[in-house]
């Protein structure tokens, strides 16, 4: 078995139960080591984490159990216990640290899952890279399908640029 | 700046000029809901960040030419009379009169757009219009939006839309409504089956006053629930449609009733007329139910057509808030139930036919 995180072969094995909800990572030495798991600190975390401020809980949470199923959002500490209790959030980034959780909730809320309506201004550009990248995508399925192999080159460079550009852009949200 | 005083005296400018237009949508209102990027939401926040938040958008939103000769307070510089009278005039929700320190509101003269400082979201923008106009009051909500964009950065994400305190407004942050008045299909028996096939279709409905499924003077509200998936555009030609229908099943309705029994109609505006021109003490509740009546009598044409739009300021001037305002103090129930009687008498009496108008002879 591979680590999570890199190509090397895992050692380390992580289970954590959260509301009777199981998550499992395979991580190697040196990836377990960086995330605080073989921290001889870190097996007494149920401990610590009883008598500890929120501020503080949040630096003993592994970065990699964070993605979108955080125990607490990193930019304003508002917990997912909170969330459950009364339905709100914290502040936007809330939506990234407990987005695996919201998103079960919003297909009983909302008529789709995905903002089809106004961006603020500066982010139409952004709208408008990505259709072009959805357009380049399908000149490229076309250019192949007609074997129009030097389009089609022409075409992945382009693609590769619009992308490139895109994901600078999003990284920057 | 506008005082709380001179707000109130001036009538919100969809309350004048109804006619045939408002005779049932009587209002269409759109409210957007937006935060700042990177600040913890209204609820979440500490005092401080708050009152940073309120003292940062309210000086960017008096600079709204709109926004000229406005009305811009914190809700900690109002009493709870005048927080309430705010609530009545639908320019301040319910949960943001129970907030104070860093909440604030920014009203404009006409009282077409209000907007809310740190409610549950760091902003909502509220435009009214009247009728069933929901794209003009969208648009009208839009060019704040539009204005603040480029001034503030939003709390945005692109998979998700506009990020809300709340999931439930998540996405577009809009709900648009129209307020509507049934009372055709109330009295014809038919108003259950309707608001069971306007929630089939995914939108919300429920009664301006009272609690649960009551619903004083048949005034009803209908909005969309949904706000992610669909553009404000979609959401807002769908809601149109709907309430459209709906106005039309009531002008049938109300045209049946009057073919099928006349003289249950007339009676049920006659003896809402007797009471409203005679009565000396009166509950919010029993005045709505009449006030009720009355307008449809204005709108079937059995009484004068003036009385519509006295009808719709009454619907508003006589809950407690506002009748508490005018006496300039807070008043008990029962004194209350005395002046409201005698406010409706006074405004009814010019425009009523004179061959009940007989209060006049008992002074």
């Amino acid at each position: 078995m591979k680590c999570d995180l890199c190509e090397e072969k895992a050692t380390v094995f992580y289970t954590q139960v959260t509301n009777g909800k199981m998550k499992k990572t395979a991580l190697c030495e040196s990836c377990a080591q960086k995330q605080g798991v073989t921290d001889p600190n870190g097996l007494l975390m149920a401990d610590q984490l009883m008598g500890m401020p929120l501020a503080q809980k949040v630096a003993e949470t592994p970065d990699f159990l964070k993605e979108g199923a955080a125990a607490v959002c990193p930019s304003c500490q508002f917990s997912l216990e909170d969330y459950r209790k009364v339905g709100r959030l914290g502040c936007g980034d809330c939506y990234l640290a407990f987005g695996a959780e919201i998103e079960q909730r919003l297909s009983t809320l909302h008529k789709g899952l995905e903002h089809s309506g106004r961006a603020p201004s500066g982010l139409l550009e952004l709208e408008l890279k990505r259709s072009l990248i959805d357009r380049l995508n399908n000149d490229l399925e076309k250019a192949i399908a007609s074997e129009d192999y030097e389009a089609a080159a022409t075409i992945r460079d382009e693609l590769q640029l619009a992308t490139k550009n895109l994901s600078e852009e999003e990284s920057q949200l | 700046m506008m005082r709380f005083s001179t707000l109130l005296k001036h009538p919100s400018d969809w309350m004048t000029g109804h006619d045939a237009e408002t005779s049932v949508v009587v209002t269409s209102r759109v409210r957007l809901a937006r935060n700042l990027k990177c600040v913890p939401f209204p609820g979440w926040a500490k005092k401080g960040r708050r009152g940073e938040v309120f003292s940062h958008l309210k000086g960017l939103l008096q600079e709204l030419p709109v926004m000229s000769e406005g009305f811009a307070h914190e809700l900690s510089d109002l009493d709870s009379l005048q927080k309430q009278v705010l609530v009545e005039r639908h320019l301040i929700s319910r949960e943001q009169a129970a907030r104070s320190e860093g909440s604030g509101s920014v009203v404009n003269r006409k009282q077409t757009l209000s907007l809310m400082i740190n409610e549950e979201d760091h902003l909502r923008i509220q435009a009214i219009r009247p009728s069933l106009q929901l794209h003009e009051a969208y648009e009208l909500a839009l060019s704040v939006d539009k204005f603040l964009e480029d001034k503030i950065d939003y709390a945005f994400h692109p998979k998700w839309g506009f990020l809300t305190a709340c999931p439930t407004n998540l996405g577009t942050g809009m709900r648009a409504s129209s307020m509507l008045h049934l009372p055709g299909l109330v009295l014809s028996d038919q108003i259950g089956q309707v608001l069971k096939g306007i929630g089939k279709l995914g939108l919300a409905v429920r009664g301006l006053y009272g609690e649960g499924t009551e619903s004083l003077g048949n005034l009803y509200q209908i909005s969309n629930q949904s706000t992610l998936g669909e553009s404000e555009t979609q959401i807002l030609s769908r809601l149109t449609k709907v309430i459209g229908d709906v106005a039309r099943y009531e002008l049938q309705a109300r045209a049946k009733l009057l073919e099928d029994d006349p003289l249950m109609v007339q009676d049920h505006i006659g003896r809402a007329t007797g009471i409203l021109t005679f009565a000396r003490i009166i509950t919010s509740k029993e005045a709505l139910t009449h006030l009720s009546m009355l307008r449809l009598g204005s709108d079937l044409g059995i009484l004068p057509e003036s009385l519509l739009e006295i009808c719709d300021r009454l619907f508003m001037e006589t809950q407690p808030a506002h009748l508490q305002w005018r006496a300039g103090r807070k008043l008990p129930p029962d004194i209350r139930d005395a002046m409201r009687a005698q406010m409706i008498r006074e405004q009814l009496q010019p425009a009523l036919p004179a061959a009940i108008n007989i209060s006049d002879s008992e002074k």
